[in-house]
């Protein structure tokens, strides 16, 4: 809203009630007729009574060149002039009398106006016409100054917003690059890796059993025990069967029970004792197989969200696109104890790269959450059902329910119903640059697909529950 | 003729196994121990303690669930039955901050990123190892073929 300079407020009463009141010069305007067109000549000053104008000014010149103004198409709008405000005023007091833009009723208005012959009134108090106008220039003014401040910082904003986008689309670009090439070399490491093992495993067999025996512990070596348990286990076994450390520690891998370890033939520690590294060998491969495994997830999730021109399907696995994107922050959730639960799901119409992206974004964000809050054992609990609503017609009546749960700190409830808004943030800024653009897409994406968000805060957990239905209705892609 | 440990310590078991192995040339004459987390490689130093070996080298990954490399260098640098211990922080991703604390709070001797290469890893160890030995005021006679030569005689002149 226009500020006007107080000291003026009542001088230019005095000049609507003196100059800006004579029906003989009171026009009326039916919505979309024009005042004045650019370049017109114009000796007038309008004062808008009641309605609202609109300025459009056309490009006259276009690389250099000078343009007749007929020809060129409507323009962009320069201002609005609302009830209580003066247009033509600079044609007329710099005496050029062409009007600069096309000036056009918004709705139907109704203008009063002053010309070049209309003369001072009261010249003895109030000095000349000029002198008697100069709050009407002080208003036009104070309308350019606020005009100029507004667009500026509408400006600012339209680059930052550009900025970001392009910066968001240049790491789309440059993620499905890498993630290409990535695809090709993990993929030759995995194969081989298999290729490698199948192949020592059969020369194994036929060479010395107990040999092949150790490489197939090793390859299939699946123990989850404890790091201390086994270096307890693996002393043990260096004291009691006499065992180097290396082998113990094997022998500790095989046997994490010490009481089974023991019953174990001679003939198998003493082979241990000189052929531990057969165990070692498999061992290794195992993880070769595990890490081509991970970065090929990974690879996938990244490729996913850099893919950009997939389409809705059906038969898309929700489960797998959780995976997906557990893979893809894999990183960012080393401290994070994960909990996953799903009960028997069918697979569902849409896009797996937009449900990625909505899994990563609610789940980065709990992440970080957790992180800002300082969480003592920060942990995420996903699960999802497939949950039916008695429908309203046309509605869909199937839908997958997948539930995001951390135990970071609660959002307060002011911040609870902004969380979804583009720009709201939480996040200092900084150096935290993440792939998604937040719980904005969130919202989007899962509008798009009829489905719905509801979002439960406390001190002891904050979840999001997605419902997403599994069949799109005919007609919404 | 007593035990001298170095420990490694890594959450992720196959990078664990990878230093593991890169060092095993050491083995000959020291012994190598492993541990999987902070709290894990505090009770393993206190069993060594308690059997009077010593704990010549702690190796750690800065990034690890509940505590970071960096805490656990701290909490030894601060210990003064470990104040001979040479300190290692081998990580891929420690920030700017990380890095300010692990010299300033962790005391650390060196810093080494992944991936690492074998050899260098094993220099560095080695010319760790021959600083302990004197510090410990260790017969360096016992140890000869895993020390480093140069700082050994750089030291001794």
């Amino acid at each position: 809203m226009l500020q006007i300079p107080e000291q003026i407020i009542e001088p230019l009463k005095r000049i609507n009630a003196v100059y800006f009141s004579d029906p003989g010069r009171t026009i009326e305007l039916a919505e979309g007729e024009q005042l004045v067109g650019q370049g017109e000549e114009c000796h007038r000053v309008y004062y808008v009574q009641r309605g609202s104008f609109a300025a459009f000014r056309r490009a006259d010149s276009y690389d250099g060149v000078n343009l007749p103004v007929e020809s060129s198409t409507r323009g962009y709008e320069v201002f609005r002039a609302e009830e209580g405000s003066y247009v033509c005023v600079q044609a007329f007091f710099s005496r050029s009398y062409h009007s600069s833009n096309d000036i056009v009723a918004l709705e139907d208005s109704v203008v009063t106006y002053v010309d070049d012959t209309t003369e001072a009134v009261d010249a003895e108090t109030y000095g000349c016409f000029e002198r008697q106008f100069i709050p009407v220039l002080v208003h036009e003014l104070a309308a350019r100054n606020s005009r100029i401040f507004t667009k500026t910082s509408e400006k600012e904003e339209a680059l930052r917003v550009l900025q970001r986008a392009e910066m968001a689309s240049t790491l789309a670009q440059l993620s499905a690059g890498i993630a290409h090439e990535l695809n090709n070399a993990v993929g030759v490491l995995s194969r081989r890796t298999e290729f490698v093992a199948d192949s020592l495993q059969e020369y194994l067999e036929d060479e010395d059993k107990l040999n092949a025996q150790l490489f197939s512990y090793g390859f299939e070596d699946n123990s989850f025990v404890s790091a201390s348990e086994l270096r307890s286990a693996a002393r043990y076994y260096e004291r009691e069967l006499d065992l180097p450390q290396e082998a113990a520690k094997v022998m500790a891998h095989i046997f994490p029970n010490t009481a089974e370890g023991c019953r174990q033939p001679g003939k198998f520690t003493r082979n241990l004792k000189k052929n531990y590294r057969f165990w070692e060998l498999g061992h290794d491969l195992r993880d070769m197989r595990m890490a081509s495994k991970l970065a090929t997830g990974i690879v996938r999730a990244v490729k996913l969200l850099g893919g950009g021109n997939s389409t809705r399907e059906p038969g898309i696995s929700v489960e797998q696109s959780v995976t997906d994107a557990l893979n893809l922050l894999h990183n960012k959730l080393k401290r994070v104890e994960v909990q996953t639960r799903f009960s028997p799901l069918p697979t569902i119409t849409a896009d797996a790269t937009e449900l990625v992206q909505v899994w990563s974004n609610v789940i980065k964000n709990a992440c970080d959450a957790m992180e800002q809050g300082h969480t003592e054992h920060p942990s995420l609990r996903i699960s999802a059902a497939c949950c039916h609503v008695q429908g309203v017609h046309l509605l869909p009546t199937e839908y997958i329910s997948v539930t995001i749960a951390n135990n970071g700190p609660a959002i307060d409830e002011e911040n609870l119903n902004k969380i979804f808004n583009p720009n709201f943030t939480t996040k200092k800024m900084g150096l935290d640059f993440g792939l998604g653009l937040g719980l904005a897409i969130v919202r989007r994406v899962v509008d798009s697909y009829n489905g719905t968000i509801e979002v439960r805060s406390n001190a002891q957990e904050t979840s999001f529950t997605i419902n997403i239905p599994t069949t799109q209705i005919h007609g919404n892609d | 003729m007593e035990t001298i440990n170095i420990i490694c310590v890594d959450d992720q078991q196959e990078v664990l196994d990878s230093v593991m192995r890169d060092l095993r040339p050491l083995t000959t004459h020291i012994r190598l121990e492993e541990a999987s987390s902070v709290a894990d490689c505090m009770q393993l130093i206190e069993q060594i303690d308690e059997d009077g070996d010593h704990v010549a080298i702690v190796i750690s990954d800065q990034v690890m669930p509940e505590e970071t490399g960096t805490e656990l260098l701290g909490k030894i640098a601060a210990d003064r039955r470990f104040s001979k211990t040479r300190k290692v922080l081998l990580t891929g991703q420690a920030t700017h901050a990380d890095t300010i604390n692990a010299i300033n709070d962790g005391h650390i001797d060196n810093y080494i990123e992944k991936p690492w290469q074998p050899e260098k890893l094993l220099a560095v160890v080695k010319r760790l190892l021959t600083l302990y030995v004197l510090d410990a005021g260790l017969d360096h006679t016992e140890y000869m073929p895993v020390l480093d030569t140069t700082t050994l005689f750089s030291k001794l002149r």
